[in-house]
């Protein structure tokens, strides 16, 4: 008897759900008619509504970027962006699923559909571009490769490591930097491959190597990973440039470009002067087209991508814009203290931008 | 007629066999067809072509000259022999090893048995990944920083970075030398097969020992002086972080090595107790009412009767090796695994080529050193009359 009430009810809520959706498809077309425009259909919008929560690939750990706490709560700039992006699809920031990829991971776990997005300090290459079946979209971290060595080498540029060990991480690009850089300049240096981060960091710690080589950004978080992280010191020039940023597979176009906008919001919303203290005040009282039209209080840009108007108010209500994310998890107000260098807005001497909301 | 052959157990089983192996061809070709044409709806790259990209990964160690800037597919051989080297190395000692344990096990020494017990028990329970793990950590706590090397002769140093030792600025006179000494040994087999024969027809003695020890030391000594002394030397020294020159034997291979011989030499122990309480106790009381000593009944009696019963279980044990030395991915050693399904793997992202040629290459390598130890056992089996 109680089995079959269960079941019952099930069947009534199973019944509930398909009306409710199909009340909301109809009320999609409606809204659709509405505006005049039928949206494309974006099957990975419609799954993280279905499911109710987004999927975010994120790194297993490098502090500053996505680290889960004790508690197992995740923070960090790349946990940041998938928080907003949650709020902006769903209205709430919290509805996000942290999937932690190793380097080894993250490609298979992206194209087989396990995550709607990767936000893990994956640098954006051509031939990942190509062959990999990923889009990246947009950049919200300006990277740079360095090394860190113990001061006592006193090594102070990457010319200096000729005949050193470098511990890395495999399949990563800095593995190919560093063979590229050192050849290049016809440094021997010994580079020696770890399957996970974490294992390259370990053995550098052991002696087996004199320097370790990551990001600028990821090694300030990872230095405090060390024994004695005040024996060490990150070189200051980097090698290259990794420009880091969301990532998602080919195909559903339009929910791509959900991805990009909430990236150029968050962006923008630190250019309008928009902050999660005073965005009900800009959308009441904001006189600017640009701030209006961002955070829904003119035109009706977040239905054109099949999400609602108050898409990237929710987003900034909840995680603030670029720049106050970023001085809370690298910036100022961390522990990494990372300057905003190449990351600050192009009004202010940085490369980040972002076009118009227009 | 049809009914004729539907009763034919012959012809029924034919059908079964042809139509069990055309639904198995044609399962596969689906799954085949099936996963490119997904990968092309992807948009991912498939087919063999990244072979032929430039890796532009750095092997830290290798045997086949590979430098970052060759092409995928011999990074894949650098990383191929890399995992036979330390496999064929590991297999040999590892029966070095386990055959002293095993020994030492049926001894009647309390003590020694007692310990080889201890030994064997130990490494029975005990996961191959925390030997590699311990070994790693430990040979590189263990040893000191470049600067405080221990060095020999200063020629031959052993620090954190591994053991450096003077590399031959041409291998030409080693590749002479390695063939005078194939010969010798060659040479050496023929001679004791001749004198065997000589014995069973005539009885006389050949002076076995003298010819044995030039043809299998003298020789190889002196075709190994001759190389080294016609050959320039680079010669480590001491430079800003590490020694300069000569050539690295990089402590993942030690630590591997090490992993692999002390876990495998525990199961090779308990395969030769197997083996040797498998020959009947009867057997040794013969040889011993015979006149024999207790060493000519164990190498004349007991051990040839014991290999029969030992040689299958040992090329599980080989196999075994084989398969585990892909544990160096753990700690970096430089093996296909690492090499070819980490680093050329990340960078391509063509997960189904890499992991199917990286499944072949454990498939073909296991397959010959089944081979190779199947003929051994026909060769060693008992010949019945």
């Amino acid at each position: 008897m109680r089995d079959f009430d269960t079941k019952n009810r099930e069947d009534v809520t199973m019944t509930k759900t398909k009306l409710t959706a199909a009340i909301a498809a109809t009320a999609m077309l409606a809204g659709g008619a509405a505006v005049a425009q039928t949206l494309v259909p974006s099957p990975t919008l419609d799954a993280i509504r279905t499911r109710g929560n987004l999927e975010c690939g994120v790194h297993v750990g490098v502090p500053g970027f996505s680290f889960p706490n004790d508690k197992g709560e995740w923070s960090g700039l790349d946990v940041d962006y998938c928080r907003a992006l949650a709020a902006a699809v769903l209205g709430d920031a919290g509805k996000v699923k942290f999937t932690p990829t190793t380097v080894q991971q993250r490609w298979p776990v992206l194209q087989s559909g396990q995550v709607d997005l990767l936000s893990r300090n994956t640098t954006i290459t051509f031939s990942r571009n190509a062959t990999l079946g990923v889009n990246f979209q947009g950049i919200n971290f300006y990277e740079g490769q360095t090394f860190i060595v113990r001061k006592a080498s006193k090594a102070t540029a990457a010319k200096d490591l000729d005949g050193a060990s470098v511990c890395v991480a495999a399949g990563s690009t800095e593995e190919k930097n560093a063979a590229d850089w050192f050849r290049e300049r016809n440094l021997k240096v010994t580079i020696t491959n770890f399957q996970k981060n974490d294992d390259a960091i370990a053995a550098y710690d052991a002696g087996r190597c004199d320097a370790y080589t990551a990001g600028v950004g990821a090694l300030a978080g990872q230095r405090a990973k060390l024994k004695t992280p005040d024996d060490h010191i990150i070189m200051a020039e980097p090698i290259s440039n990794d420009p880091q940023g969301p990532v998602t597979r080919y195909g559903d176009e339009r929910w791509q470009a959900v991805v990009r906008w909430v990236l150029n919001g968050m962006i923008a919303a630190e250019h309008l002067g928009v902050t999660s203290k005073n965005v009900d005040d800009m959308r009441a009282n904001s006189k600017n087209a640009e701030v209006r039209r961002l955070l829904g209080a003119e035109g009706n840009f977040g239905q054109m991508l099949g999400l609602s108007n108050d898409w990237m108010y929710n987003a900034i209500k909840a995680v603030g814009n670029y720049g106050e994310s970023f001085d809370r998890t690298v910036g100022k107000d961390s522990s990494l203290k990372l300057e905003r260098g190449q990351n600050a807005l192009w009004t202010k001497g940085g490369l980040l931008f972002t076009p118009p909301f227009q | 007629m049809l009914r004729r052959l539907f009763y034919d157990a012959r012809i029924r089983d034919l059908f079964w066999q042809v139509a069990i192996s055309a639904s198995l061809v044609g399962l596969t070709v689906f799954f085949i067809r099936n996963a490119s044409q997904n990968m092309v709806n992807a948009g991912i790259a498939s087919g063999f072509d990244f072979l032929w990209r430039s890796a532009g990964i750095d092997v830290p160690f290798t045997l086949t000259g590979y430098t970052s800037s060759d092409n995928i597919w011999a990074l894949f051989w650098a990383g191929v022999t890399n995992t036979l080297l330390v496999s064929l190395i590991s297999m040999l000692l590892a029966t070095l090893l386990g055959f002293l344990i095993g020994l030492a096990r049926l001894s009647s020494h309390w003590l020694l048995s007692a310990i080889a017990a201890a030994y064997v028990e130990f490494v029975r329970n005990i996961p191959l990944l925390f030997f590699v793990l311990f070994w790693y950590f430990g040979v590189i706590a263990a040893l000191p920083q470049p600067r405080d090397s221990l060095n020999l002769f200063s020629a031959v140093f052993l620090n954190n970075r591994g053991l450096t030792v003077p590399a031959a600025t041409s291998g030409a006179p080693f590749q002479w030398a390695l063939a005078a000494i194939l010969l010798a040994f060659a040479a050496q087999w023929l001679v004791s097969r001749w004198a065997a024969r000589r014995k069973a027809e005539t009885g006389a003695d050949t002076p076995a020992l003298a010819i044995g020890l030039v043809l299998c030391a003298l020789v190889p000594v002196a075709a190994l002086v001759w190389a080294a002394r016609s050959t320039g030397w680079d010669m480590p020294q001491a430079g800003r972080f590490n020694l300069r020159g000569g050539f690295v034997i990089i402590p993942e291979f030690v630590a591997l090595l090490a992993a692999l011989v002390t876990y495998t030499a525990g199961f090779v122990a308990e395969i030769v107790r197997g083996g040797i309480g498998a020959v009947a106790k009867g057997q040794r009381e013969a040889a011993a009412s015979l006149g024999l000593r207790p060493g000519q009944i164990l190498r004349f009696v007991v051990i040839p009767q014991a290999m029969r019963v030992m040689i299958p279980p040992m090329t599980s044990q080989y196999l075994n090796v084989l398969k585990n030395s892909s544990f160096g991915a753990a700690i970096a050693y430089p093996d296909v695994v690492s090499l070819f399904m980490g680093s050329a793997l990340n960078d391509t992202g063509q997960a189904i080529e890499i992991i199917a040629m990286t499944l072949a290459v454990y498939l073909f390598f296991g397959l010959i050193v089944s081979a190779l130890m199947n003929w051994y056992n026909a060769r060693m089996a008992l010949v019945t009359r």
